[in-house]
């Protein structure tokens, strides 16, 4: 399939002093990632440099959407779900920026390559499982038991499945949905460039919100399965 | 008669798109699963959101429970769509 690299990674591409754009295409989610890396650094410090008893705009948005993320955390998980805001709301603000990107022109998504979708997936995977782990040391392998000892080789071989599948759903989804809505939109700009793709633009503002939401609630439902006592 | 009118320019539609390309059925095959998915996919989600609305009508204080436990569900069922996406997206 031909990848069309964004403005940008042309860019990056001529500073580097790359010669073969054809390979270089390849890395445009990269390049998409980097200035999402670079927006949501240069969030952080605007947001703790000018720290402020009596918020100011941008410190008012921050502070609703951390406040989301901690109400959120606080409602599955209780008083421990402090503990996990800082990877959940980095994967919340780097799924977010990466999805609006690809909705200004000139820059594409990070999100709606497969490669960023399975890391940021990958990540999740191996946090909750290693949170189940340093919650419950050996005794984490009983959630994969199911409730009867004499059922437990069933329940192993399909909680090990069900467990895999998170990771690949999760990847696909954003990915997918991200990717998708670009589609969709370029395919109708093909067909009639004026206004028509006006409202799948706004289609992807609504779906590149409740894409992060998705992710980041999904994230938050396995660390409580991860670290939650049986009854 | 609308409809089969419809079939049909589709279908001649999709002859012409046939005849272009030498292999058809690879065409073909993608459009039909990603329409089937995509499809039964809204039935299952339009029950999910059914319900809600029925839940929430008749007690609107869980309206917010109700809506993150319907978001979570209308997700799972459109990754069943998704996954048929990736199934097209690879074999077409």
């Amino acid at each position: 399939m031909e990848i069309h690299p964004s403005v940008w990674t042309k860019l990056v591409a001529a500073i580097l002093g790359v010669q073969d754009m054809h390979a270089f295409a390849y890395y445009d989610h990269v390049v998409a990632a980097s200035i999402v890396f670079i927006i949501c650094l240069l969030i952080a410090l605007r947001t703790k440099t000018k720290l402020n008893m009596v918020p100011g705009h941008f410190q008012q948005v921050i502070e609703v959407v951390m406040e989301g993320i901690l109400g959120m955390l606080h409602e599955n998980m209780g008083a421990r779900g402090r503990r996990y805001v800082p990877i959940v709301g980095t994967l919340a603000f780097f799924i977010f920026i990466g999805n609006l990107l690809g909705l200004i022109p000139t820059f594409s998504s990070s999100t709606s390559n497969f490669n960023t979708t399975v890391a940021c997936a990958v990540i999740v995977f191996l946090f909750y499982n290693f949170e189940g782990i340093r919650e419950h040391g050996f005794g984490y392998v009983k959630h994969f038991m199911g409730p009867i000892w004499w059922i437990a080789p069933l329940m192993v071989v399909i909680e090990i499945i069900s467990h895999l599948a998170r990771p690949f759903s999760l990847s696909v989804r954003l990915f997918f949905n991200i990717s998708g809505e670009h589609i969709v939109a370029g395919i109708i700009y093909g067909m009639i460039p004026w206004l028509v793709p006006i409202p799948l633009m706004a289609l992807g503002l609504f779906a590149a919100v409740l894409q992060t939401f998705i992710f980041v609630i999904l994230t938050t439902l396995y660390l409580t399965s991860a670290i939650e006592h049986e009854h | 008669m609308k409809k089969l009118l419809f079939l049909l320019v589709s279908m001649a539609f999709a002859t012409v798109a046939m005849a272009q390309d030498g292999h058809s059925g690879v065409l073909f095959a993608p459009s039909i699963g990603m329409a089937l998915g995509a499809g039964l996919c809204g039935l299952g989600q339009g029950k999910a959101i059914s319900a809600a609305c029925e839940g929430i009508a008749r007690n609107p204080g869980a309206a917010g429970n109700i809506r993150t436990t319907m978001i979570i569900g209308l997700v799972l069922i459109e990754s069943l769509a998704l996954y048929t996406l990736a199934v097209a997206w690879i074999k077409g």
